[in-house]
């Protein structure tokens, strides 16, 4: 029986003497183990991934009695449900000429951290500068903070 | 008169001793046309910005590796030669005995495989693998990407390259220097120069290589999904992350355990907070070093007799091909994805499951909100982006397990 189990085993790592060559026999293992054998090893990491993260955010569940608020931050969700699915929208008009789009998503990224979800950013503008002050505005409104009548 | 005379045939002497003259003998042109080619490759790095950290090195390399006389070429290609080198048992073709150069001893390092996962320690420990375990889907696209490989490779086959340079030339598709640069060392080292250059300049020209093929693989629809905010990952996730991965690919495949040994470890060490000097050192001075000496000694295997062949221009179209191929990969998958999801992945991401980091990551984004201003999809295309560093390491463990 011992001799029948280890025969077995040693038939299931028994690789066979691959030759390396230019057979269209040998191409086509290459060519179809080789993305066989990657996506395998990374399904299997994912679902490691998956199960470590479930286990992760038990524990910390039973470790620290979470908010509602944290758990939506957490997973996503609005008041422990999913949201809804967004529909397709016509994204927001071009910026003009001049706004450069790191700008643009500098704003817009403002905004969706001020607002959060459903504040949609439909235009973005550069202010005209005052002809007869040389000041950005920030300094303007800097000045005026500090020299408001009290 | 005398004099005179002797004193110029002192200078003749010198002159027709001088790497001057070699360019006049036969053959002597080609090393001046690879110093005119570094020249170029240097402007690349220095002027347009390409890849500099790497480029500059490696053309320099390649000007030294072609001034002939000064012995700066590698004259090696596998360690028992290095052997023979220093024992004295190599010659050149007139019968002189050849003697090691200061290129020879530096290159030993990349022969012997040891600065590649030196720069992959480094690479890990600047990593910051939390958009991909926060949403693990993503690292099927980061293996999806490197679908480019396996193409590559039957096309170099099937254009008569023999099975170990079709396999280094296959990985340039994965767009991950330091592993094309491990997997050529190993199968194929007297293409190490040409592979490692058409390499980094395709890194280098990712911005202008993937966003056609994003085009043309997606709709404006798919284009403009915004994906969901990525769930924060606690301490514990990250620590355990590379001790996993490491664990279960080095069991798995052997050949890749050094190089994803070297990136987890560099990882752990940032993740773990209490070896910070030593993360910062790796990141830092260690990898700074080695990117020297690496690019160096590969730029020194490019003399003009292993550069300017044939094979070369077929390496330099066939990156491209395997390039462009993983790039349709990822983003095909990423369509999947989406059909699978619900419309839940933008399959823009995909594109970043090559392994340029984070360049690739960045064109992702800019894509996506060429449709929507508001979409920021950085963070996300991240995920594939670092994935592509372990899948191009996987990919290059399985082609030196069937090919070496």
């Amino acid at each position: 029986m011992g001799e029948f189990v280890n025969m077995n085993l040693s038939a299931l790592f028994y690789t066979a003497d691959l030759v390396a060559d230019s057979s269209p026999a040998f191409t086509s293992t290459v060519v179809i183990s080789g993305p066989t054998i990657v996506l395998a090893v990374i399904a299997v990491l994912v679902l490691i991934l998956f199960l470590i993260g479930r286990a992760s955010r038990r524990a910390a569940d039973v470790k620290k009695h979470l908010t509602q608020h944290e758990k939506d931050l957490r997973d996503g969700t609005i008041n422990g449900k999913k949201p809804k699915k967004r529909e397709f929208r016509e994204p927001a008009p071009a910026a003009p000429q001049g706004v450069t789009p790191e700008v643009v998503a500098a704003i817009s990224a403002a905004v969706y951290m001020l607002e959060g979800e459903g504040a949609v950013v439909k235009s973005i503008r550069p202010l005209r500068k005052n002809p007869i002050s040389n000041r950005n505005p920030w300094a303007a409104a800097a000045v005026a903070e500090n020299t408001k009548p009290f | 008169m005398e004099v005179l005379q002797g004193v110029w045939e002192v200078i003749r002497g010198i002159l027709s001793n001088s790497g001057y003259a070699y360019f006049f003998t036969d053959g002597g042109y080609k090393n001046l046309i690879m110093i005119f080619i570094a020249f170029f490759f240097l402007w690349l790095g220095i002027k347009k910005g390409y890849e500099p950290l790497l480029m500059i090195p490696i053309a320099f390399g390649m000007l030294l590796a072609n001034l002939p006389g000064a012995n700066l070429a590698v004259q090696y290609h596998d360690l028992q030669g290095f052997i023979d080198l220093l024992a004295g048992r190599l010659t050149d073709a007139n019968g002189t005995v050849l003697t090691p150069g200061l290129m020879d001893f530096l290159y030993f390092g990349v022969k012997a495989g040891i600065y590649p996962p030196l720069i992959f320690l480094g690479i890990g420990a600047m990593t910051d693998f939390t958009s991909l375990i926060a949403n693990p889907i993503s690292f099927l696209l980061g293996a999806a990407a490197q679908l480019g490989i396996f193409i590559a490779y039957f096309i170099a086959i099937a254009l008569h390259f023999d099975p170990q340079q079709a396999g280094s030339i296959a990985i340039i598709g994965g767009a991950d220097g330091p592993t094309a640069i491990f997997v050529t060392s190993k199968l194929a080292p007297e293409m190490l120069g040409a592979i490692a250059v058409a390499a980094y300049s395709y890194m280098a020209l990712v911005p202008v290589i993937q966003p056609p093929i994003m085009k043309a693989l997606t709709t404006k629809k798919e284009r403009s999904v915004v994906m969901q905010t990525l769930r924060p990952v606690s301490k514990r996730e990250k620590i355990l992350f590379p001790i996993m991965v490491t664990v279960i690919v080095a069991l798995l495949l052997p050949d890749a355990g050094v190089l994803v040994g070297m990136l987890m470890l560099g990882n752990l060490l940032k993740e773990s907070g209490q070896t910070e000097r030593i993360a910062k050192a790796a990141q830092n001075e260690l990898m700074n070093i080695v990117t020297i000496l690496l690019g160096l000694s590969v730029g020194a295997t490019t003399s003009a007799q292993s550069f300017w062949n044939l094979k070369t221009a077929g390496i330099i179209v066939l990156g491209l091909v395997a390039f462009a191929c993983g790039t349709a990969g990822g983003v095909l998958f990423g369509k999947l994805l989406y059909l699978v999801t619900g419309g839940k992945i933008n399959p823009l991401i995909g594109a970043a499951g090559v392994s340029a980091v984070p360049m690739a990551a960045r064109v992702a984004q800019k894509e996506g909100q060429k449709e929507n201003p508001s979409n920021f999809l950085l963070m996300h295309a991240m995920g594939p982006n670092v994935s592509g560093v372990i899948g191009s390491a996987v990919a290059a463990g399985v082609l030196l397990t069937l090919l070496k």
